[in-house]
């Protein structure tokens, strides 16, 4: 299904939220932050201010150069946080899946609460509305409405003051096309100058650019995430504040009642473990580029090995593949005592259907055997390397959930 | 012109259905009618709970804080033109 995903940009909003407290600083030029004449930064202009060219991070002095009237404003942290919860509060009622992006930006994933485009633009004005009503008439905002969150902020930076603007299937290249390299969020100037070294000066000149070019320019996965950029493709979620405050990693770990030198035993416990990872990954609908497998000897000098993959994985077999792989080049020093499997940086699962016929068999499995899993206990439908490991768990206590001794 | 200003005033509050509303203050011996709230805002302090409004009349903004704690009202901030 079609996404429909709002980013919703507040205009000027350190300067807005003065103006609307106090309105006789209203259509004029303020700034916040800084003391006048010093050489400390301007943290937010009014719109009235930006018309005479003062930008967020311009010297005091510099400002005060362009606008002999401008006013200076001390910065009240706790004013913006409290407008921020204020809107945010709103945005909640519109949609259950809100990201803050910043203190004065943030994605709502509207899918589901929106029929159409027309509905979509609807609601947005809904949030005008409401945002006038219950905060006050000169807090306003621009709001990009897309199917993605890399189209949804572009297009909320197309119109300013309070705006209002779609980009879907039908304007798409046009809008791609009017916009420079360094408009995506995402592509620093860094990155612009080596694609303008490779003689990628455009968004149509990233489109039409060899993918395996930028592979081997950016790596396979910053290759592929510019490509995608060019056809405005993003398929990242919308991660509400629950959902990231959860834990930056997931581990699992397990003493072996017994020191090993027997690596079939070490990989079945392995297995084991890297199942109760997955399971809490795909259960927390997460999935992690990052692994790292470790283990303790006897002798408890520890060591193990760290992998960052070019994509987000999730699924228990996948995850027990890398650690094989590792493994079984690996010459165990001493006999193990602890094993131990961590996945981090994290991302929500986004799903992609994989590529190949068998992985999506298997892919459009593990929902199923998570739910067995779920229903009938632990373990209830396994893979066959780990039968013997129920066994084995019978002679053992149980497992230990996460592991405080490696980090 | 902005004005600090940390005193105690005496203030004439309507309670709504689910705001408060300052509605005159008395700070000195003058007494100030308020037309109207622009922004209102909380803080905590510990146990202690801070209301800030925001308000305004024809030729003042002032800045009232209301203390849940303490159970007092103080002026914090003025500015006219
Ligand atoms: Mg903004």
């Amino acid at each position: 299904m079609k996404k429909i995903i709002f980013h919703i940009d507040m205009n000027s909003y350190f300067a807005s939220v003065e103006q609307q407290a106090n309105p006789f600083l209203r259509g004029k030029p303020i700034v916040v932050g800084g003391k006048e004449g010093s050489r400390s930064v301007i943290v937010a202009a009014s719109i009235e201010a930006k018309k005479f060219g003062i930008k967020t991070a311009m010297p005091t002095f510099e400002a005060k150069k362009l606008c002999p009237n401008l006013i200076f404003l001390e910065p009240d942290g706790s004013k913006y946080m409290q407008t921020t919860k204020m809107f945010l509060k709103i945005f909640n009622q519109f949609s259950d899946k809100v990201e803050v992006f910043s203190i004065d930006e943030a994605f709502l994933d509207m899918t589901g609460w929106c029929k159409n485009w027309q509905s979509a633009r609807d609601k947005a004005n809904k949030i005008k509305f409401e945002i006038k009503q219950q905060i006050g008439e000169r807090i306003t905002c621009s709001i990009g409405i897309a199917t993605n969150k890399l189209l949804a902020k572009l297009a909320s930076d197309m119109q300013k003051p309070n705006g209002l603007v779609v980009i879907n299937e039908k304007n798409k290249i046009q809008v791609l096309d009017s916009i420079k390299l360094d408009d995506f969020c995402g592509i620093g100037r860094r990155i612009l100058q080596r694609l303008e070294n490779i003689g990628v000066e455009s968004v149509k000149k990233l489109r039409q650019y060899p993918v395996e070019k930028l592979v081997r320019e950016f790596g396979p996965f910053y290759g592929q995430k510019l490509k995608d950029m060019s056809n405005g493709h993003d398929d990242s979620v919308v991660i509400s504040a629950e959902q990231e405050a959860e834990v930056k990693s997931i581990s699992r770990a397990y003493t072996l009642p017994y020191d090993t030198f027997d690596k079939q035993e070490i990989l079945q416990v392995l297995l084991h473990l890297c199942e109760k990872c997955g399971r809490e990954l795909r259960h927390k609908k997460l999935a992690g580029r990052t692994l790292q497998f470790f283990w303790r000897f006897s002798d408890f000098t520890h060591s193990g090995f760290r992998v960052t993959l070019d994509s987000y994985i999730n699924d228990s077999l996948e995850l027990y593949k890398r650690g094989l792989e590792i493994l079984s080049r690996y010459r165990l020093p001493s006999a193990v005592r602890l094993i131990g499997i961590r996945v981090s940086n994290l991302a929500p699962n986004s799903r992609q259907i994989p590529l190949f016929q068998a992985d999506r068999q298997r892919f459009e499995l593990v929902p199923y055997l998570d739910q067995i899993n779920d229903r009938y206990g632990e373990l209830t439908v396994k893979p066959a390397h780990l039968l013997k490991l129920s066994r084995l768990r019978k002679k053992i206590g149980g497992f230990r959930q996460g592991s405080d001794d490696f980090s | 012109m902005f004005n600090k200003i940390d005193e105690p005033i005496e203030v004439i509050c309507a309670f709504l259905k689910n705001k408060s509303l300052p509605l005159y203050f008395r700070w000195g011996n003058r007494r100030y009618k308020i037309d109207k709230v622009n922004l209102v805002h909380s803080v905590r302090r510990g146990r202690d709970k801070l209301y800030f409004y925001s308000v305004s009349n024809k030729s003042n903004y002032f800045k009232l804080c209301f203390d849940t704690e303490k159970n007092c009202w103080t002026l914090n901030e003025s500015y006219s033109e």
